[in-house]
Order: C-alpha cells, then structure tokens, then sequence
C-alpha cells in the first residue's frame, strides 16, 4: 500500500499497484523506496486525485502500452464508454484533470482527457467554439473583415 | 381500463385543455397506480400549467421506479429550473448522467441538459490554465477541417496554430472539403519550417488540376507519406515531384492513376520507400517500364490486369526485401499465360504476410524436391496467408508444414481441398493461430473440420460460412477454444438447436454469433443462445 498527499493535506491509501499506474509516483518509489510517510502531490487537489485513483483502480489490470512513436498524429478519438462516463464532469474538472494527468504522468489518462476536449471542438463552427469554451471573439474588425474574406468561401461551404 | 381515461387525457391535451388532461390522467393513474406512461404525461401537463410542485412529484415516483431511464430526470431537472432551484437541477443532471446508460433514447437530451446549465453558471475560459504542450496535444487530433475553424476563433488561437508548424505537418484532402488551392498553400506554409510530413490528396478534389503546380513550388523534403490518386500527372511533372521529395518519402499511394509508369518514376528514384500502393492500376509491358532492384519495398499491395504474368513476375523480382505482398490479379490481358501460388511465393523469401489472388484458370503447378525445399524456406517466416486462388495440395502442405507453428491468421477463399490434405493439416502445431476462415468451402465430411478445429486452441475469431459440412459436432469442438469471440456459420443446412446451445452454454462471453440461414436450429436455441450470448450480439434468420 502506497499513501498520498493532496495539496489540501487529504491522505489516501491505494494499492501499490494503482499508484504506479503513474510514471511520477513509479519512479519515486524506485528512488527513494518505501516507506510509510505519505507522498506529497502539491500540484493536486483531493477531488481531482480521487478521481484520478478511481480512474487508475479502474484500469488497474490494463497493459502498459508500449512507446509509441511520438510524431505519429492520432487521429482516433474514439473513448471506452466507461471512460467517456468517467470524463463527463464540468469542465474545470476535465482540465485539472488532464493538468494532473500530465503531472502524474498517466499518459493514457491525458491521452482520454485530450481526446475528450478534442471531440468538444470536432465539427463546430468558431462561434459555437467560442461559446462551449467562453472564448472571447477578440479579432478587431478590420482582421475579422480579412478573415471573412480568406476563409469565407472555405467556411461557407463546409457549413452547407 | 386506464386506457380509456388515458386516450381522453391525452385527447385533452392535444387541444391544449389541460385542466381536463389532468383529471383524465390522475382518474387513469387511480386505476392503474404507478403506470410510468401515465405519469410522464400527467408530469407533462403539470408543466404546461406551471405546477411545478406536481411535476416534480409525478418525476420523483418515475425516477424511483425507472433510476436507470433519462426521462424521469429530464422532467425534474426542467421543473427544478423553471421555479429557480438552479443548484439543485444542476446537482440531479450529474447524479443523473453518472446513472444513465449512454445507450438511454434520452441520453443525449439529458446530456443537452447539461450544457445549458453550464451556460447559465458563470463563464470561464479553462485554457489559460493549459500549458503549450497539452495544447498541442489536444489540436493534434483535430482534422484539417477543424483546425482551419480553429484559426477563427481568437486571437490567441490564430497565433498559436500559424507558428505551430508541426501541427500542421498532416494534410489530407477529403472530396467534401471544398478547400480553396490559395488556402492549401497557406496550410502548407505553416507546416514549412518543420515540414510537411504527410499529403494526401484524392481524384475527387475540385482543385486537383492545380495542385501539381501548387506543390512543385512548395519544400517537401520531409514529405514521407504521400497519397496522390490523381490520374492524368504528366511525366514530366512527375519526374519534378520525384526529384522533390525522392530523400523523405515512405509511403506511396499512387491508386487510381491508371498505370504502373508512375510507380516505376518513384521506384527508381526513392532509396527510402518502405511502402507502395496500387489500387485500380494496369501493369503494361512498355519498354520503358523498367526500374532498378528496389531493396528497401517492404510492402506492396496491387489490384489491377496485367498484359502477361511473366511481368508481374518480373516486377516481384525486383522487389527482393518484401515481406508483405496483398496481390489481387483480376486477370491477364493475354489470357493463357497464368501463374500459380508457388511462382509467386518462390521470388519472395522474406514473405510473413501474404494475400493473393489469381485468376480461377491459373495453371496446376508440377512438384518437383527443389521447389518443395524452396517453398518451404520462403514460408518459413509467414504470420498471415489468405488465398483466393487454385493451389495444389502439396503446395499447401509444403507451406503449412513451414509455417505452423508462426501462423495467426490463415483465410481460404471458395477452396477445393482434399479430406487428407485438410487432416494433414489437423496435425500440425497450430497453436498460434487466432483466426481462421474457410468460408464456402469444399469438404466431403465434417470429421476433417472437427480435428482442425481441435488442432487451434488459440482461436479468437472462425468463419465456417456456406460449408455443406458443418454440422453440430464441429461446434462442440470449438469447445476447447478458451478465447473464441467471433463464430460465423451462415448457410449451414446440418447445424440444428443442440449445436446452438452449446456453443452458447460454452462461449456466453462471444461478441458475434452469426448464425443466418440455417433452417434446423430450432426457435427455443435460438431464443436460449439469445438470452445468454446477448440479443444484440446474435444474428439468426432466412433466407
């Protein structure tokens, strides 16, 4: 059993098993060994760990995936339905999620959570875009009149 | 009895009267109490009056009796918003998404639900919080299509896809993106100071007479993945494209462009070309048609008429590294000069896989020691061997024999194979194959087949589709197969219930059970297999 530390000072005990589903926490019990003070995580919350530890439970059993070649563009976006569940939460939550994938280093986790905010973008238009993620339109008019004129016949036919 | 009471009400309420529509539903409800129907409706006029109170009650009673079904929740959720409990319907769209199974009819509108309730909540924007690598991460799924949307929608946007050349690096043309060439070469420019990595442009892009200019003007030489299904490319520009890209490129799809000429161009030219694709292409004997031994091919796949046979075997030998060949030879334009399975696998000693298939009249090949020994060597490394063409019995035993103990995939089309044959092949190490399909073919009893199937243990995946054989024992001797995912038997007149059933008591966990067209499997198997393999997963039925 391994013990963690949220940033809010929340210990939670997992199998050794789980936690090494993380690269992070993998290579720290290879360096400093075992031992039964909770490792610290300063860069997580315990809503996010917890989820994360739900996640890493879930996929205790998985393979770990070879390297893949790190230029090849992958273009499947497709999600396990149990993972596509797991990442309907708002959308603080999905990108604290994927920042503390990334810091965890839990590369098929970060790999669901692009993934998933990749398939938000998927097919919209940059109104609709702009509106699922609370972007600014922040083009002056005079670059939103050059735009309209580059992309217009590009836009409108994909629209059709 | 609440039927009648139920049509009244639901009369009511297509004339808008909903106070009538609500006594018809509550008397309806009083004779049938919990009738989930009844309450959606009844819920339904509650909100048309705007009683909200009532609505909730009736969706309470639902979602208790229905916690797996979106509809319930959708009303309550929608009450709660209409009389201000905000927080509240925000909590229940969470509670109620984890419980829906995405497979709910209403799931999206559930889904939808929730989208609306964020709008509602303060606006963030999350991407600050992102560093430029997940960013990156994330845009690299995104189509050529999106990322060009994504160019509009902010200014911070714009300036991190125009300086983030590698984002760029994938540029595939489909025929619905009526993509301007000016927008192209700009696309193309971002990916410059990086590189394009891969292109890929087909016959049906409107602009496709202009894109040869386009890309001679353009620095491809990181290009290493390139699909051109444009016919009509002179050869003079295409000696200018070679010259282009001949250091960088892989990958080369050249289907549809009518002939081989173009291959050759790229063939003679391009020391790094691991893969070439001819799908729809003639292999002409033009004088000209000649290229040096190509050493680093290791994958060729070819669909097309050739003049005579002796070319492809000529074309194959120059091809010395191969190690996967997918050949369809729909037929020789001569006509009698054929070949046959060994010609070809004779050439190739580094085959590990194979998928070939000649004309029906190919020739009979003579044994000889030699050719058996050579055959054999060559088969040596072979993982996957599908064969949709005539071959001798001692050519298949020679290549089995060899390659037994590798094999994972072995696909037999329309096969005429003689019972001792198939039995020599019962006792080879078969242990590694995970698929097997001999589909339509000729066998005289089902005794053969059994011992096959009994000499895989490993199989994932069988296809016994249209064999006059396959009978009950034959299923029972997938028994043994622990892993078995996959089981067609379409068109098997001997099959009848009790194969079905044990089939399914032995293999609950299959993803395909096809069973079509086999009339003595009777209503109660299937029903059973039904019932424990899963409805969805089981195809039964008549021709």
């Amino acid at each position: 059993m391994v013990q963690l530390l949220s940033s809010d000072n929340e210990t939670f005990t997992v199998d050794k098993q789980v936690a090494e589903r993380s690269i992070l926490i993998k290579n720290m019990l290879e360096d400093v060994g075992e031992s039964d003070a909770p490792i610290p995580l300063p860069n997580v919350t315990a809503k996010i760990l917890k989820k994360v530890i739900d996640w890493c439970e879930h996929h205790r059993g998985d393979p770990v995936s070879q390297q893949e070649e790190i230029n090849d563009r992958k273009r499947l976006t497709e999600i396990d339905e149990w993972d596509q569940k797991f990442m309907e939460v708002d959308q603080e939550t999905l990108f604290e999620i994927i920042l503390a994938a990334n810091y965890l280093d839990i590369k098929p986790l970060l790999d669901i959570g692009c993934k998933t905010v990749a398939n938000m973008i998927k097919g919209k238009s940059p109104e609709e875009i702009r509106r699922t993620f609370n972007i600014v339109n922040d083009f002056t008019p005079e670059v939103r009149q050059f735009g309209i004129i580059s992309h217009c016949y590009f836009l409108a036919m994909l629209s059709t | 009895m609440w039927k009648v009471d139920f049509a009244q009400g639901n009369e009511a309420f297509q004339r808008s009267q909903f106070k009538a529509a609500y006594q018809h539903f509550s008397s309806s409800l009083l004779k049938d109490p919990g009738n989930i129907v009844i309450l959606d409706c009844r819920a339904a006029t509650s909100e048309k009056l705007g009683r909200y109170e009532d609505v909730l009650q009736d969706a309470r009673l639902m979602v208790k009796s229905e916690p797996l079904k979106a509809r319930g929740y959708i009303r309550m959720i929608k009450a709660l918003n209409a009389s201000k409990q905000k927080a509240k319907a925000q909590q229940i769209v969470h509670v109620a998404l984890k419980r829906v199974p995405v497979s709910d009819k209403l799931y999206q509108a559930l889904k939808a639900l929730k989208t609306t309730e964020e709008i509602i909540r303060p606006a963030k924007n999350y991407w600050p919080l992102l560093p430029t690598e997940l960013i990156w991460s994330i845009f690299c799924y995104l189509t050529l299509e999106d990322r060009a949307r994504c160019l509009m929608v902010c200014r911070h946007w714009y300036q991190f896809f125009i300086n983030e050349p590698t984002i760029w690096r994938t540029i595939e043309i489909k025929s619905y993106y009526r993509l301007t060439i000016r927008n192209l070469q700009r696309y193309i420019k971002y990916a410059d100071p990086s590189g394009l990595r891969q292109l890929e442009i087909n016959w049906d892009w409107s602009y496709r007479q202009k894109v040869i200019p386009l890309l001679l003007s353009c620095n491809l030489s990181t290009l290493q993945h390139l699909q051109l299904k444009l016919p009509n490319i002179s050869m003079d520009d295409l000696h200018k494209l070679v010259k282009k890209v001949q250091n960088s490129l892989r990958y080369l799809d050249l289907s549809y462009s009518a002939t081989l000429i173009q291959a050759y161009v790229f063939l003679n030219a391009c020391p790094n070309l691991e893969k070439l694709v001819c799908q729809e292409c003639i292999m002409e004997s033009n004088p000209n048609a000649y290229f040096e031994k190509s050493l680093s091919l290791k994958t060729f796949a070819w669909e097309g008429i050739c003049e005579n046979a002796e070319q492809l075997l000529t074309f194959i030998r120059q091809l010395p590294n191969l190690n996967t060949l997918y050949l369809q030879l729909h037929k020789c334009s001569s006509g009698d000069n054929v070949i046959s399975l060994s010609d070809i696998m004779l050439e190739l000693p580094h085959l590990y896989s194979l998928d070939l298939k000649l004309p029906p009249i190919s020739m009979p090949s003579q044994p000889s020691e030699e050719k058996r020994l050579k055959l054999q060597k060559h088969a040596s490394n072979l993982q996957a061997l599908r064969l949709n063409c005539r071959f001798e019995d001692w050519e298949l035993k020679a290549i089995m024999e060899s390659c037994a103990s590798k094999l994972q995939s072995l696909t037999l089309d329309n096969i005429r194979m003689s019972d001792p044959a198939i039995l020599h092949m019962s006792i080879l190490p078969l242990d590694r194959l995970q698929r097997l399909d001999i589909s339509t073919g000729h066998f005289q009893d089902s005794r053969a087949l059994q011992l096959l199937i009994k000499a895989c243990p490993d199989l994932k995946y069988i296809s016994l589709c249209s064999i006059n054989v396959t009978d009950d024992c034959c299923l029972k001797a997938l028994k043994n197969c622990e892993k078995l995912d996959y089981v067609n038997i379409d068109n098997s007149p001997l099959v009848t219930g009790s194969g079905i059933r044990s089939l399914a008591t032995s293999h609950p966990m299959l993803s395909r059970l096809s069973a079509y067209n086999c009339p003595r499997i009777d209503l109660d198997a299937i029903q059973y297999a039904q019932s424990i393999v899963g409805f969805s997963k089981c195809c039964f039925g008549a021709a």
